[in-house]
């Protein structure tokens, strides 16, 4: 087999050098279309731009403000088809105790707040509803960037019907540049899965027909909380 | 203007009155045209199926022609042609005698609709046309030489002229040189399609700027028998 | 599956492709939704030409640093935990998968979409082991269902086939009763892949990009089974060509940013997931182990040649959506796995001109794809530098056909041959349609030889007017 000094040795030689360049020339970026994309946006705008596009891509949305969140939590899980509601294990929404809040009439389940490992991946298999807070939006393509950790598996946001998306206004910014700019930031401390998110899961294989929910949620809700 | 004309083997050829109506045009317009006879083809067809090196002959031969009259300009009824005299200082890099003579018939060469609207800033050669006509871009010319507007520039000031827009407008027609017969069938699919869209468009004339194109265009619509008149853009502006 | 996807010759392959009339509507139908789609999007978000050169300059520094740029990704894929392999070529990487399904006692797999393993053959390899491995995008599904079909786009690999074709084999495979429509095909197959992706020991996913600065997989989907293929089973085996990577996320921005563009005409697509290295210590799912096998197959020796900017290419399939030629044959007629524009430039380099010259005719040199790739990659212009290396070899391109062209040149090069000649082709009004001839008229009539060239008419004015 093939090792990685001969591997990396071979493309070497491609490029004509004998040794691995210490460091190469960084890259240059000759323009900044990326960055003056909504550039001087309010929160507002940005916001606004948000909610516009979630709607466009068949994101059901709702606004709201700290105070109701919970209230708004509970009228988009109502929307949503009956049955269990798995709910990602997060400080605002621990704060807010809204997994509390939605224990009338559904089961509700916390990730990882308690109960074996397997039974946390068979609730969220069965769950109707999962419920999660966005680490960032991007208000270009209606976008949540999302962390799977201990505290919010792959699994809330995968495997129920339906998800709930609570995505505080503060962290909505232009694009992804802004997104990718923030994972680099973090870089020391990502979890090992991040997902950019956008709108329900969505094929086109057959005929170019659109349809939406082939592997994923079928159904997409944002709540924009516009204080937070 | 002293203009030495580069009629293109195609239409020296099979296409003559494109030639005749681009020498009457320039001559219309204040020019003084000369042609010199021993100019031949630009290697076009033995360059993209890939004899580069058995065209250069050629290419040297049409050099000599083309610069002989010491004329400012070089004219050509064909983008395409013009597109592959433009490339000879690429082909001739770095040859000590031919280089510099590539890059001066190169910054001479002009396809015509792009001459006159560019550098005799005419762009209403009074021409009268009457009936719907339909423009094919060819690929070489809008895309790869960049001349796009010229021809439509000229076009939009003959009068009676209707110039409508088909589907697939600026789609390849399938000719491609040796392509349209190397893969005739293939070739004949992508015809077939651009005439049922011209012909969807129920126009009285197809008009083109590159005499293949045109005679692939019109070698389709007469199989076909529809009544559309095949021009080139040189007879276009000099009707009437 | 390899490169070579037919043992049909050109003219055949052309042919049967071009008979094929559901096949050719849908692709005309695809590439006039998604160019008009894709031309919107780019309208939409301007600067079309900056963004081109934004991406075309990421890649082509990180091919000038590709030895630095996959050191730094293996050190910090490592540190996140991941198992780094190396293939030198298809058979190495199949081998080295082989050896991890074995040592799991796997038996059940599931896949994402992905090009580098159809390339290395990896799904019939592992059948031959007594693996099941099921492919989980759904035009991929359904061309594995309908006993391994192959894909006709590098995108949509299923656009070659209508609803009634797939509900037929959705009922014969899989027992399907349900109607015709997208919608219920679709929510069928949902529950077939769900059980499967739950049931899996090992997955098997493609990589989009690969971040060399924090060893971070990058894959785009929109059905989302790339989410579930990083995130359920409890083995992760990535193949990564080794040309996939970025320096930063900074640069990943741009080139995602393109990509959903490009390929169907979207802002973004549904997922990006972003998998560094396997589950962490405290997660409860996700997988236990990330394998990413890094794959050269033919990919050094373009690096080192005349093809380079061929590398730069990000799968978007744009190429084969603006080809005119394409649009006819559809990605069946190339015979080869990397259809349109892009194989007939790459296609030759990966697998040698011996077998894949033919690849390079499929081509009227027309340039529209040189105007859309995200990359710019002089696509028309490496194309004829095929043609030229293939007519270099007498033997590649046949001494028949050389010593045509060399007839021809000498004609052409020669003002004296070439005016006698040119008065000799007076009379092809009445030559017999053979060879070149009954080609061209297959599909038109050839034009009318007039009897005056224009340089007789020039030279006669000439003489009148030295006459008069």
């Amino acid at each position: 087999m093939t090792t990685r000094e001969q591997f990396i040795g071979v493309i070497g030689k491609a490029l004509g050098r004998a040794d691995t360049p210490a460091n190469p020339a960084p890259f240059h970026w000759r323009h900044s279309v990326h960055t003056n994309v909504m550039s001087g946006w309010s929160r507002d705008d940005l916001a606004r731009a948000f909610i516009e596009y979630s709607k466009a891509i068949g994101v059901r949305v709702f606004e709201s403000t700290g105070d109701t969140l919970n209230a708004t939590i509970r009228k988009a899980v109502e929307e949503c088809v009956s049955g269990p509601v798995i709910v990602a294990n997060d400080a605002l929404l621990k704060e807010l105790d809204t997994a509390t809040a939605l224990e009338a009439g559904r089961a509700v389940r916390v990730w990882n707040s308690g109960g074996s490992v397997e039974s946390n991946v068979r609730f969220a298999e069965k769950a109707a509803v999962g419920i999660a807070v966005a680490e960032k939006a991007l208000a270009e393509s209606a976008t949540v960037l999302l962390f799977s950790h201990n505290g919010c598996g792959r699994s809330v946001t995968l495997l129920p019907e339906s998800v709930i998306y609570v995505v505080p206004e503060s962290r909505i910014c232009p694009r992804l540049t802004q997104g990718m700019a923030y994972l680099r930031r973090n870089k020391e401390t990502l979890p090992s899965s991040v997902n950019f998110v956008s709108g329900p899961s969505a094929t086109s294989d057959i005929e170019l027909v659109p349809v939406v929910g082939v592997h994923g949620p079928s159904h997409v809700t944002h709540i924009v909380v516009h204080d937070i | 203007m002293k203009v030495s004309f580069f009629i293109t083997c195609l239409a020296d050829n099979v296409l003559p009155n494109v030639g005749i109506k681009s020498v009457q045009l320039l001559e219309k317009l204040g020019c003084s045209v000369f042609f010199n006879p021993k100019q031949t083809c630009c290697g076009q067809p033995l360059v993209n199926s890939g004899y580069l090196e058995k065209a250069k002959k050629s290419m040297c031969t049409l050099m000599d022609a083309l610069l002989e009259d010491d004329c400012e300009y070089i004219v050509a009824p064909s983008g395409s042609c013009v597109l592959q005299v433009k490339e000879f200082p690429r082909f001739f890099q770095g040859d000590a005698v031919w280089e510099s003579r590539a890059k001066l018939l190169a910054d001479k060469t002009c396809e015509i609709t792009d001459f006159v609207v560019n550098i005799l800033k005419v762009t209403d050669v009074g021409a009268v046309l009457n009936g719907r006509g339909a423009y094919h871009p060819s690929c070489h010319m809008s895309r790869m030489l960049g001349v796009k507007e010229p021809p439509y520039q000229l076009l939009k000031n003959v009068k009676g002229l209707k110039l409508v827009s088909f589907k697939g407008q600026d789609k390849c027609c399938g000719f491609g040189g040796t392509f349209s017969v190397n893969m005739a069938d293939l070739s004949g699919a992508m015809v077939k399609e651009k005439v049922r869209n011209i012909a969807a468009a129920g126009v009285d004339y197809l008009i083109g700027a590159d005499g293949a194109c045109l005679m692939n265009i019109q070698g389709r619509i007469r199989r076909e028998n529809l009544n559309i008149r095949v021009l080139h853009v040189v007879e276009a502006l000099m009707a009437g | 599956m390899g490169i070579k996807t037919s043992s049909l010759g050109l003219k055949h392959r052309i042919k049967k492709n071009l008979s094929d009339s559901f096949m050719r509507a849908s692709i005309a139908n695809a590439q006039d939704r998604i160019n008009r789609k894709r031309a919107d999007c780019y309208a939409e978000l301007g600067h079309f030409e900056k963004w081109r050169d934004l991406a075309m300059d990421i890649r082509s520094h990180v091919l000038d640093y590709l030895d630095y740029y996959l050191e730094q990704f293996t050190d910090s894929a490592q540190k996140a935990g991941a198992a780094v392999h190396f293939a030198k070529d298809d058979r190495e990487a199949v081998e080295l998968a082989k050896t991890i399904f074995l040592q799991k006692k796997a038996k059940k797999a599931v896949k994402t979409k992905s090009m580098v393993t159809e390339e290395i053959g990896l799904n019939e390899a592992l059948e031959e082991i007594g693996i099941e491995i099921l492919e989980t995008d759904l035009g991929e599904y359904l061309l594995q269902l309908d006993g391994k079909d192959k894909p006709s786009h590098i995108v949509i690999p299923a656009l070659h086939k209508d609803r009634r074709r797939i509900r037929e084999v959705l009922a014969q495979k899989a027992g399907y009763k349900g109607d015709v429509t997208p919608e219920a095909m679709t929510r069928f197959v949902r529950g077939i892949l769900r059980d499967a992706f739950l049931s899996a020991d090992v997955a098997v996913s493609g990589c989009n990009f690969a971040v060399a600065e924090t060893g971070t997989i990058a894959l785009m989907t929109n059905e989302g089974n790339g989410r579930f293929i990083t995130g359920i089973p409890k083995t992760l085996i990535t193949f990564m060509g080794m040309e996939r990577v970025v320096p930063t996320f900074e640069e990943l921005d741009i080139l995602f940013s393109m990509l959903a563009r490009s390929s169907v005409g979207v802002r973004t697509s549904v997922y990006m997931s972003l998998i560094t290295g396997p589950r962490g210590k405290a997660d409860l799912d996700g997988p236990e182990e990330l394998h990413i096998i890094i794959i050269d197959n033919g990919r050094s020796n373009v690096l080192a040649g005349s093809f380079k900017d061929v590398l730069r290419c990000i799968r978007c399939g744009t190429c084969m959506l603006e080809c005119p030629a394409y649009r006819h044959v559809g990605g069946h007629g190339y015979g080869v796995l990397y259809p349109g524009p892009l194989g007939a430039a790459l296609v030759t380099e990966l697998a040698g001109y011996e077998e894949h010259k033919d690849v390079t005719e499929i081509c009227s040199l027309c340039g529209a794809c040189n105007d859309v790739c995200p990359v710019k990659i002089p696509l028309v212009e490496s194309i004829l530098e095929h043609r030229r290396i293939i007519a270099e070899d007498k033997r590649l391109a046949g001494w028949m056909k050389d010593a045509v062209y060399s007839q021809y040149g000498r004609v052409i090069g020669n003002s004296a041959y070439y005016a006698s000649a040119s008065r000799l082709a007076r009379l092809a009004n009445h030559a017999p349609r053979i060879g070149p001839l009954k080609e061209w008229t297959k599909a038109r009539e050839l034009p009318k030889i007039p009897a005056e060239r224009f340089r007789d008419w020039f030279a006669g004015r000439k003489r009148k007017e030295a006459g008069s």
